[in-house]
């Protein structure tokens, strides 16, 4: 390999939002043809940094270099003519545009000529850029709202790429994708360096980073703590160096009993919703039941029926008493909970206080006949946030500033200030770091120990494995198996349930 | 270091929250200066709180529907038809007036949130269209020219009745907005539909009720203007529906809605926009001078006050 | 923050209107004001200096040669006679908007106002706001129908009085005219029902219809603008074949009769359907040359009725009234039914600068200056204006 040129160089960056250091003096170093991994806990400033890189946010100060020039991006166009692209975890495409329209977006001026938009070129060209990155089964001219949320991802990827970009920066993708949308990560990754441009890659999966990446950056509390060149990695290593202590490997529950209680207090009958066809299980009091499968298996919709946002089309879903499930006000009378796997669109309004997320499932108990003063709320929102230990400025912060481990904290003490007995978690852990990881599941295994109940929906085998009483694997709509905790089970046994 | 001390104390003070408060101070100091002093006296309080006694109410409840991210185009359609239905039930014994002016009101509401929780349609379509039917009804039933009031009926707009009119509506408002979980619900709506939904608010329930009531005030107004001009015509209420997206985006009610909305917007919003139209009658500026300044100042104001990172095309 | 703002926002409102409220009390004394509200006069003084004056007037001040006229007679006048005059256009439209123009102009210190209401209905409000404020009333271009709306105004200490045309033997001449050219089908553009004057025109049209067998067969409302005025026509020339006249009976917005005659010249049936219209349209001259115009009949100018109105109003305001009592003045119409006439009218009247009266003239007609001014006096100059209108 030899000495590799220094591709981008940024150093002293600070970012500052109001009060919160997002970054203070933190100094990043990308060589030509390398992998680089980018790793920190939520609110270590990885994703303020990358952003800054990409032009999408300015710095306070602080200086950059590309290929050895000054480097200040404006916008993130800029930054994409300059030769850096980013994809992000969360969806950034336009339903209403066709694929071939979102893959050009921005830069359609190449198919302009007098003033017409060329269609018929930018269809073939945005044709050519899928097949480059291995993604043929897209249609350029499809809408964009029809593909599946994979399918998008590779949209965006297609984006990034057409630019043929010097940097690609990689957000904290991969956790959101299923294998083959992984693969097709990696050998852009491969091809990348291979060509001797560089990628900055985010994930929260140390295993992955471990493997695919020449060299790891950490970062902590805005702070840049140190670079690992591949050959001194070590899993331990690098969780200290990220959260300051040693972490063991056991986060998940430790005993291997499951729920001995017959007491059931949720049944779905021969349901068929969504997805989801003719499929029947109960759930008990203080066990947590675990869905999972491969992603298009309908776990996410045993959520949602069972919260009542999606109808059944046949079957039905049931609490104790006997009475059906029909919408989510209903679901909520039956004291039940649920936090969807989309975060930012379904589980919390961002653009919305903290208070008005913690409280906005609580009205009727904070009334006191029909008003509910602003102390009330206040109130309610102190006790549960110090409960769940909520990194926050106040309650009238947005949610929108918080880190993703934050967020869902907010969301989960949005239902234990309701008083939910049944809790329906999708994807709670979800591109969250470990420190807040640990505490959800321990929150978890304490609801269970007071008798709540929990359905558990996760694309994290290890997650279901570790933290289910009961797992239930689904494939293509039905379920394919049903397991206990005491069978010591191992991805491998279940992995062969999903596909 | 010290840079970032300076940015922190500016970053503290959020222009965007304050420029209604400057707006209205600054449209009644201009004038107060060029009118000569004449816009703090108390003859020309009973003008501004006439000019603002249509507006102030309208936004009252229009406020509502903003909040929950919606629009409704059919107000001043809706105004004039009950304008002249309670002109019918004057006809009949005076004290049907207000009841013939409400309950068509509240239907009309019924049938916007109908509309558009039960089959479907987009907000800004199904009030449109409602508009335009209102409006044909609205000149059938004038077939005959005009309605007019009972005289005696004209001494009930008084200042003291308008007065504690507003007084009343606006506390009422405003405990609603901000103290009752109607109101909350309502803003969450505005800020993400979808996770409102999954907090367990009943977004179609409410979205109808911010209609019907808007209807209710609507009908209201009609009263009221049968009994100020004496008339029902087929123009009358044609210009709420400006005037009150006027006053609410002069008061800073955000486009889409959501957790920003505060009720004090729908107070100084419309104080603005009766000191401005005010104002401009004391310049003596011609009627088409003054839509040319109201439309300026409705621009300038959009620009400044457009929130484009959470603005969701209307639907 | 912005709580800061707001307390010392209201503490502001409330220093201001604190401070406001003495200065705008002397303005409900319910006598004569000045303009600056420190002056005041009763109506028992009678003291050879004019008090200045200032009229808000309900019309528009532009737009077609037959409003400059009238701006321009009206703001000669006052200057005269020493006070100030402000228009507001787009108010006789809507009940609503005649109301708002007569609270904000009170608001705005006027000590009269000269209106010309939608409908008798806005009256009975327009009387009580001005009885409160202490602001003086008078009408143009309209009478008072309603006996009830006419007892309750009349006996309101501070409407001065009306001027006002014979609309329905108007509507009925036009019609006999047509008749005269054995027109037997007509289109009417007119402006909504309820519109007293319109209303009035109309039934003239009707009874003339019946009286010699003419037919009223289409109708359009409420023409604001030249476009609107194209598609009617159009609608009209499409629909019926045998159209023998378009009859403008009311119209507001510039370049109406234009685009009536465009459309029918373009339709090529100009020498079977005819124009005839109420008021003097500025292209009359034109229109009569090529034919399509062939009857009119309107005020010998159009903005003599509220020429009149408004010296009755400024005198009262000047503290010498013309009469102690209520003043009705009629004017009378007048035909134009060819181009020699239109041409001579045109002559005089086409010319926004052209004055009623010479700046002497118009000074005799200050009663403080001339106090054998009299209702009846000016009734006969009414008289004279119309006879002479064309010589």
């Amino acid at each position: 390999m030899g000495q590799q040129k220094v591709l981008f160089e940024a150093r002293d960056l600070y970012k500052s939002f109001g009060i919160t250091k997002a970054l203070k003096g933190v100094r990043l170093e990308l060589r030509s043809g390398e992998i680089l991994g980018l790793i920190g806990e939520n609110g270590s400033g990885k994703s303020t940094l990358t952003s800054i890189i990409a032009g999408i946010q300015p710095a306070n100060s602080g200086l950059m270099y590309f290929e050895g020039k000054a480097f200040e991006a404006k916008s993130s166009v800029e930054a994409n003519q300059a030769g850096i692209s980013m994809i992000l975890q969360e969806k950034s495409t336009f339903d209403h545009l066709s694929v071939a329209n979102n893959i050009f977006i921005g830069i359609e001026k190449r198919f302009r000529h007098a003033g017409i938009l060329d269609g018929r070129r930018m269809r073939r060209e945005a044709k050519k850029a899928l097949g480059e990155i291995g993604a043929d089964h897209i249609s350029p001219a499809g809408m964009l709202g029809n593909l599946s949320f994979e399918d998008g991802k590779l949209v965006e990827l297609a984006r990034a790429m057409a630019m043929d970009p010097q940097i690609l920066i990689i957000d904290e993708t991969t956790t959101a994708l299923s294998r083959s949308g992984r693969d097709i990560l990696y050998s852009i990754i491969e091809r990348m360096k291979k060509e001797g441009k560089s990628v900055i890659f985010i994930s929260h999966d140390i295993d992955e980073m471990m493997e695919k990446c020449d060299r790891l950056t950490i970062l902590r509390d805005g702070n840049y703590i140190d670079t690992l060149k591949k050959k001194d990695y070590s899993p331990q290593m690098i969780r200290k160096l990220m959260v300051g202590r040693e972490i063991t490997d056991n986060y998940y529950r430790l005993d291997m009993e499951s729920c001995k209680n017959p007491e059931v207090v949720l049944k779905a009958r021969s349901v068929s919703a969504g997805h989801l066809s003719d499929v029947s299980f109960v759930l008990h009091k203080g066990e947590i039941l675990g869905f999972g499968g491969l992603a298009d298996c309908g776990m996410h919709d045993i959520g949602r029926l069972a919260f009542g946002l999606i109808p059944a089309r046949s079957g039905e879903i049931l609490n104790e008493a006997g009475e059906k499930i029909t919408d989510p006000a209903q679901a909520m009378d039956r004291k039940i909970g649920y936090i969807a796997k989309n975060r930012d669109q379904e589980a919390l309004m961002v653009n919305a206080p903290i208070r008005d997320n913690i409280c906005i499932a609580s009205y009727k108990k904070l009334a006191k006949r029909g008003c509910i003063l602003p102390g009330a709320e206040n109130q309610f929102v102190d006790r549960w946030a110090k409960e769940l230990e909520i990194k926050m400025l106040s309650g009238r912060q947005y949610v929108m500033e918080l880190s993703g481990g934050n967020k869902q904290k907010v969301a989960l003490a949005k239902w234990l200030g309701f008083g939910a007995d049944i809790f329906i978690l999708d994807c709670p852990t979800r591109g969250i770091d470990i420190g807040v990881k640990t505490n959800i599941y321990n929150l978890m295994a304490k609801l269970r120990n007071e008798g709540k109940s929990i359905i558990l929906i996760s694309e994290e085998l290890p997650e279901i494995i570790g933290m289910s009483d009961r797992v239930i694997i689904l494939k293509d709509g039905k379920i394919s198996g049903e397991f206990r905790r005491e069978e010591q089970l191992t991805e491998t046994k279940l992995i062969d349930y999903m596909v | 270091m010290e840079n970032q001390k300076e940015r922190n104390i500016l970053s503290k003070v959020n222009f965007k929250t304050i420029f209604p408060y400057l707006g209205l101070l600054g449209v009644i100091i201009f004038f107060q200066i060029y009118s000569g002093g004449r816009v703090l006296t108390a003859s020309n309080f009973k003008a501004i709180v006439s000019e603002c006694f249509f507006i102030i109410i309208g936004v009252t409840g229009y406020v509502f529907i903003m909040a929950q991210g919606n629009l409704d185009f059919s107000i001043g359609a809706v105004m004039g038809l009950c304008c002249a239905t309670a002109s019918l039930g004057a006809s009949i014994h005076p004290v049907l007036a207000i009841p013939f002016a409400i309950i068509p009101g509240g239907l009309a509401g019924l049938i916007n949130g109908m509309v558009h929780v039960k089959l479907k349609v987009g907000a800004l379509i199904g009030t449109m269209s409602v508009q335009f039917i209102v409006n044909g009804i609205l000149i059938l039933i004038l077939a005959a020219g005009s309605l007019t009031a009972p005289l005696h009926m004209l001494k009930w707009y008084t200042m003291p009745v308008r007065f504690i009119m507003i007084l009343i509506i606006v506390l009422v408002g405003l405990y609603f907005f901000h103290y009752t979980s109607y109101g909350k619900s309502c803003r969450a709506m505005g800020t993400c539909h979808e996770a409102a939904r999954q907090s367990g608010v009943k977004v179609g329930a409410l979205k109808i009720t911010a209609f019907v009531v808007m209807g209710v005030l609507t009908g209201l107004l009609g009263f009221f203007s049968l009994i100020r001009t004496g008339t029902s015509t087929v123009l009358t209420g044609s210009e709420l529906l400006m005037n009150v997206l006027c006053a609410a985006l002069l008061g800073g009610i955000p486009l889409s809605g959501g957790a920003g909305t505060k009720f004090d917007s729908v107070i100084i919003g419309s104080l603005t926009m009766a000191f401005l139209t005010n104002g401009m009658v004391l310049m003596g500026l011609s009627t088409y001078d003054k839509q040319l300044i109201k439309g300026i100042v409705f621009l300038i104001t959009i620009a400044i006050s457009f929130d484009r990172k959470n603005m969701v095309v209307i639907k | 923050m912005k709580r800061v703002l707001s307390g010392i926002f209201v503490l502001t409102l409330i220093l201001s209107l604190l401070t406001g409220c003495s200065s705008g009390n002397t303005e409900n004394t319910g006598t004569t004001i000045g303009t600056d509200g420190t002056e005041a006069k009763t109506a028992d003084q009678k003291s050879t200096k004019v008090t200045p004056f200032k009229i808000a007037v309900g019309l528009t001040d532009s737009g077609a040669t037959m409003f400059s006229l009238m701006s321009n007679n009206l703001r000669t006048f006052v200057e005269l006679a020493g006070g100030e005059v402000v228009f507001e256009g787009g108010v006789g439209a809507s009940a609503d908007a005649t109301i708002a123009f007569v609270e904000n102009q009170i608001a705005a210190g006027v000590d009269g106002i000269l209106l010309s209401p939608p409908a008798d209905s806005v009256l009975p409000t327009v009387t009580t706001l001005c009885e409160e404020a202490g602001v003086y009333w008078s009408i143009c271009f309209r009478d008072i129908l309603d006996e009830e709306v006419k007892a309750l105004v009349e006996s309101s200490e501070y409407y001065v009085g009306k001027c006002y045309e014979d609309e329905e033997a108007t509507g009925y001449q036009v019609m006999s005219n047509l008749n005269d050219l054995n027109v037997k089908k007509v289109a009417i553009i007119s402006m909504p029902k309820g519109n007293t004057t319109t209303d009035l025109r109309e039934g003239g049209a009707k009874k003339a219809g019946e009286d010699f067998g003419m037919e009223i067969i289409a109708e359009s409302r409420d023409i604001s603008q030249a476009s609107d005025a194209t598609s009617a026509a159009e609608s009209f020339l499409s629909a019926y074949n045998d159209l023998g006249a378009i009859f403008i009976v009311g119209a507001t917005g510039a370049g109406v009769h234009e685009a009536v005659a465009k459309a029918i010249e373009d339709a090529g049936r100009q020498e079977d359907v005819k124009m005839a219209t109420i008021d003097f349209p500025d292209s009359m001259g034109e229109l009569f040359g090529k034919e399509i115009l062939v009857t009119c009949s309107g005020l010998p100018s159009w903005g003599y009725d509220p020429f009149m109105s408004f010296v009755l109003l400024a005198n009262t305001c000047m503290g010498q009234p013309v009469s102690e009592e209520k003043v009705t003045l009629t004017c009378s119409m007048f035909d134009i039914n060819d181009l020699e006439t239109a041409s001579k009218w045109i002559n005089k009247f086409g010319d926004a600068s052209t004055l009623y009266y010479t700046g002497a003239e118009m000074k005799q007609l200050v009663k403080a200056n001339n106090p054998a001014l009299t209702a009846e006096v000016m009734q006969d100059l009414i008289e004279e204006f119309t006879e002479n209108a064309v010589n």
